[in-house]
């Protein structure tokens, strides 16, 4: 599944939910999936997209929160699944798009290859729950997605 | 009353709701008051700039916050506190140790006594020193700067503050 594709189907499945956008391609693809100018879209602080929807989840307990975030923004703060464990924000989904590469500065690949599985860093960080998605598996499985989840 | 329960007692009168820490040992007092505090949403964060995000994103949510960390933390937040919170005009209280005063006595906090004024004042960033406890009443004129400014705001406290008189 290209990372574009991947956008486009949560961006069927958001309904009511606020959307955090990782700076780079997920701030990118989300606008041109959505033209969502209710979402927020970050501009920087690369890697802290997490901790700052965990800070809007927490203030806002009704309103469901949906990150949106890439490999290389969570591979530049890992510690935030951490706390994001430690605070069980039930509002709070989590979605990393792991398309192996920095797509927005020349598509270089990431660190270790695209070896990497974010999904058992997830677990093993005491997630509440983790959904690894693929093509076939994503579209039926979203709305149900919880904490962490994982679409390559 | 300690400083602590003091300063513990104005961050409730200015209604912070949520506080985000990593421990310096001079703030860890101050740090494990508001834990034990049930009005206030505590968030353990594994880097400092975890804390700033997390007060960012509260402030979206119309809720009062503040992070807590020591000098060295602070050196570490530069870059998102430019492209996040200047970036987006977003307030965020901090409450920063003044490590590598004269009367620190550590030398891993010299770097930190002699720069970390001169590196807020290049970005432009206020803050406030808190050196003794009458002062600490000053705390919530502090946090409606920061909320005017709409930008990152460095509440200091130093080791007069919260050790006492002597050094190391």
């Amino acid at each position: 599944m290209k990372a574009r594709d991947a956008i486009d189907v949560l961006a069927r499945h958001r309904g009511d939910a606020v959307a955090v956008c990782a700076l780079g391609m997920a701030a990118n693809e989300w606008w041109a999936a959505t033209k969502s100018e209710e979402s927020f879209y970050m501009h920087g602080a690369m890697g802290f997209a997490a901790s700052f929807a965990l800070g809007l989840a927490l203030s806002l307990p009704r309103v469901p929160v949906w990150l949106i975030n890439a490999d290389g923004s969570l591979c530049m703060n890992l510690g935030c699944l951490l706390t994001e464990a430690s605070q069980a924000a039930s509002n709070l989904k989590h979605f990393v798009v792991a398309n192996g590469v920095y797509q927005t500065v020349g598509g270089l690949p990431m660190v270790n290859d695209g070896r990497t599985d974010y999904a058992a860093i997830a677990r093993a960080a005491a997630s509440a729950s983790v959904a690894p998605s693929g093509r076939s598996a994503a579209r039926p499985s979203l709305p149900r997605l919880p904490l962490s989840a994982h679409i390559r | 009353m300690d400083v602590s329960a003091r300063i513990h007692q104005q961050l409730t009168k200015c209604g912070i709701k949520i506080a985000a820490s990593l421990p310096d040992d001079w703030v860890a007092p101050l740090i494990e008051r508001i834990a034990a505090d049930n009005q206030i949403r505590h968030v353990r964060v594994a880097r400092e700039a975890e804390a700033i995000a997390i007060c960012s994103g509260a402030f979206f949510g119309g809720v009062r916050s503040a992070a807590l960390m020591g000098a060295t933390g602070l050196l570490t937040c530069t870059g998102e506190l430019a492209t996040l919170n200047l970036r987006h005009q977003i307030p965020v209280f901090l409450i920063v140790s003044q490590r590598g005063s004269i009367d620190d006595h550590r030398i891993y906090q010299e770097v930190q006594g002699r720069r970390t004024l001169p590196l807020l004042q290049a970005l432009d960033f206020p803050y406030h020193i808190v050196d003794r406890p009458d002062e600490v009443n000053s705390i919530p004129d502090a946090f409606e700067t920061c909320r005017m400014q709409k930008r990152p705001f460095v509440l200091f406290l130093t080791r007069r503050l919260v050790k006492g008189e002597g050094t190391a």
